[in-house]
């Protein structure tokens, strides 16, 4: 349920007010760590009640900054998925934080969006550069931790913008407070349609996660384009351990439809992945 | 109408056989002779019983009206199936056919879907730039807006006159000034000579203090229907040009009188309509179309761009068929009806989409280096020799100067490129289009 008030004040104010029930019955995990392996894949099931209230100013039509409050109730529950062990069987408390007792918090957070990309939906040129801060204040003291998140795009396009060079990063740094440490199931983690595409949903989890992408778009028809991508990124469980040698990085190719308000449809085939090739099929863009 | 089927076409074009001078003396030369009078006679008598010409031929006017086509019902627009029809599928009876509806000069009769007008008889300047307005101008402070405009990218609404006639209020949008309303003008004003139906379009100056809503004000998007609001209002400003003195310049549309029934196809005939017996695509100023719209580059000639009129008295009801939206005419048109792709290359073009691909993108297309546009939509009429040639004879006539001379009265354009000599911006009509049309399109008819 959402009541979203996107242009206040002539524009310059938003705000949005938002109360969720979320499942997920089978979603993967594979422990922690850039080297977690394919054959320790675990299914578990999240949900969640939520509320949230959040808004901001437009001082500018390139910049917003706003921040918001969030009080989210999660569970955990055996994984749905016949096919894989549930991750009780495989993990503990220990290797997965917060399994046990997963626990209510509080989130609030600080964000400044700045960038005009155009067109908005499906950009070709321009850039969009997010900058996110929160503080995730659980009833568990272990499971306090602060977040700072990033997430840059740039689009370079030429012959009259048929053609589009795209490039994005994306970072999640969480710290711990104290001797606490992060939530598995709120760890950041790659793999899947809009991270590492040669690589499954969920893939790599831990509690600092960068991802680099670029993108060669060239139009076919005026709603196909084509595309030759490369991914990039890791997982480590402390900034410094962030090492790139330890990147998990795929190739591909891959047909987008869509407009100038977004893509409809789009099938990526990625090669390179460390657990072979993988086909992505969505209905949303990359980024 | 045409009563005898025959004299939709034109004569056959094979010539009367001469009579032979029978041999001067001989058996055998007198049996020739009696077969070539027998010939002769039974010839006559054929032809008698159908002769080539009748006496009211050239016909000037096929009166397509005769039958009450009260129970004609609208057919809903739908720019995807008209989109996916004309994109994927070749609608249509595709066989060469010389076009029905032309009379024994080789010419289009008056009817419901067109009117002799330029080419035919001596129009004025000023029967030109007023084209289909029955007054000169028109102020729309203080008309009430009664419908939000919900279709379409061009911002607006609907206003109501005094006496409850609807007008569309279309505005440019911001940053391209002009662009719009000024193709708009000259594309109504190019139709009308030609012989279309097209409707009033006036531009007109709106100061935004005097804008005011009707009670209940309603606008569909996307099939769902809510209130018109203030906000609403605002947004449509917002997305308007707005010019130096703060009052926003629009096109106000009369929306034409009848009862509407949706937009016709460039193929087949309605069921419902027993005065439409031609099917479209062998109706002479419908292919012929397809030349006015690439000269103009009337990338948006749609068949969604249409609109079959329910009009005439009780008992005498029949269809009048438009064209509209010519917003999009020589390099006009909102969003991306202004790239230059539009009017160079269909939205697929299979042979240059595959070297696209093959090359990764290195392949450039032509028109990515170049302006020029000459082509229309698919839908717009279809290529027949003959008709590109009505066409041409008819685009011709009109000198690339006259482009400013028509429309800078009106003030489509007010800083029309070199005013009263050749236009030289890059999106005006090239003079030599219809010419290099007719050479390149090599089908007959």
């Amino acid at each position: 349920m959402e009541a979203s008030f996107p242009r206040l004040a002539d524009g310059r104010v938003f705000v949005t007010a938002l109360a969720r029930r979320q499942d997920f019955p089978r979603v993967d995990y594979f422990g922690a760590s850039p080297d977690s392996r394919l054959e320790d894949r675990t299914s578990y099931r999240y949900q969640d009640a939520s509320v949230s209230l959040s808004g901001g100013v437009r001082p500018a039509v390139w910049l917003s900054l706003g921040g918001g409050v969030e009080y989210v109730a999660p569970s955990l529950g055996q994984g749905q998925n016949g096919a894989l062990p549930s991750i009780e069987q495989r993990f503990t408390d220990v290797q997965a934080p917060g399994l046990g007792s997963p626990s209510e918090y509080v989130r609030y957070q600080l964000f400044a969006q700045m960038g005009t990309p155009s067109p908005e939906g499906n950009p070709r040129s321009g850039g969009s550069y997010y900058v996110n801060y929160s503080v995730f204040d659980s009833r568990v003291v272990g499971y306090r931790f602060d977040r700072w998140e990033f997430d840059l795009r740039q689009y370079v396009s030429f012959l009259r913008r048929r053609r589009v060079l795209a490039f994005r990063t994306m970072g999640s740094f969480s710290d711990p407070r104290g001797d606490g440490t992060v939530p598995f199931y709120l760890q950041p983690w790659l793999g899947g349609s809009h991270s590492l595409r040669g690589f499954r949903n969920f893939r790599f989890h831990d509690r600092h996660a960068i991802l680099l992408q670029a993108e060669y778009r060239w139009e076919i028809f005026p709603l196909l384009d084509t595309v030759l991508f490369y991914d990039t990124g890791t997982v480590a469980p402390t900034r410094r351990e962030l090492d790139f040698s330890d990147r998990a990085t795929d190739y591909g190719v891959g047909f987008r439809v869509g407009t100038d308000n977004g893509v409809i449809f789009r099938l990526d085939y990625a090669l390179g992945g460390r657990a072979g090739n993988q086909l992505v099929l969505s209905f949303s863009n990359v980024f | 109408m045409f009563s005898r089927p025959r004299r939709g076409c034109a004569p056959n074009p094979t010539p009367l056989a001469r009579p032979q001078r029978p041999a001067p003396r001989g058996g055998y030369a007198l049996v020739l002779v009696g077969i070539a009078v027998v010939a002769l006679v039974s010839g006559a008598v054929s032809r008698g019983a159908e002769p080539l010409f009748y006496p009211d031929d050239p016909i000037r006017v096929d009166d397509d009206t005769l039958f009450d086509a009260a129970g004609a019902q609208e057919i809903p627009a739908s720019s995807y199936y008209d989109f996916v029809e004309n994109t994927f599928l070749t609608p249509g009876e595709n066989r060469d056919v010389r076009a029905i509806n032309i009379n024994t000069a080789d010419e289009v009769p008056d009817s419901s879907w067109f009117t002799n007008r330029l080419g035919h008889r001596h129009m004025s300047l000023e029967e030109l730039t007023r084209g289909p307005n029955r007054v000169d101008r028109i102020s729309v402070d203080g008309w009430p807006i009664v419908e939000g405009k919900g279709e379409g990218r061009t911002p607006g609404w609907r206003v109501a006159d005094p006496d409850g006639q609807t007008y569309q209020i279309e505005f440019d949008e911001a940053g391209f000034a002009e662009r719009v309303s000024g193709a708009e003008v000259i594309g109504t004003l190019f139709y009308h000579a030609i012989g279309y139906y097209v409707v009033e379009n006036y531009l007109v100056e709106i100061d935004p203090a005097r804008i005011m809503l009707a009670p209940g004000v309603t606008i569909e998007v996307q099939e769902r229907v809510r209130s018109f609001t203030r906000v609403d209002v605002e947004e449509v400003l917002n997305r308007a040009a707005r010019l130096p003195n703060g009052n926003y310049r629009a096109i106000a549309s009369r929306f034409a009188e009848g009862n509407p029934l949706g937009p016709f196809r460039y193929h087949g005939t309605r069921s419902d309509d027993p005065n439409d017996i031609v099917s479209h695509e062998h109706r002479r100023e419908l292919r012929g179309n397809r030349v006015f719209a690439s000269w103009l580059n009337h990338v948006d000639s749609r068949g969604v761009n249409s609109l079959d009129m329910l009009v005439g008295p009780a008992g005498g009801r029949h269809v009048r068929h438009y064209l509209f939206d010519f917003g999009s005419i020589i390099g006009g048109g909102p969003g991306v009806a202004g790239q230059p792709r539009a009017g160079n290359e269909y939205i697929l073009d299979w042979g240059k989409g595959f070297k696209t691909l093959a090359s990764l993108g290195f392949y450039r297309r032509p028109w990515l280096a170049a302006g020029i546009r000459t082509r229309p939509s698919r839908s717009a009429g279809s290529r027949r020799h003959r008709s590109t040639h009505w066409s041409g004879a008819r685009s011709i006539r009109i000198r690339p100067s006259a482009i400013c001379d028509w429309t800078t009265p009106t003030g489509p354009h007010a800083s029309c490129p070199g005013s009263r000599t050749t236009p030289s911006a890059p999106w005006w009509p090239r003079p030599d289009t219809a010419t290099r049309g007719r050479r390149r399109m090599s089908q007959t008819h």
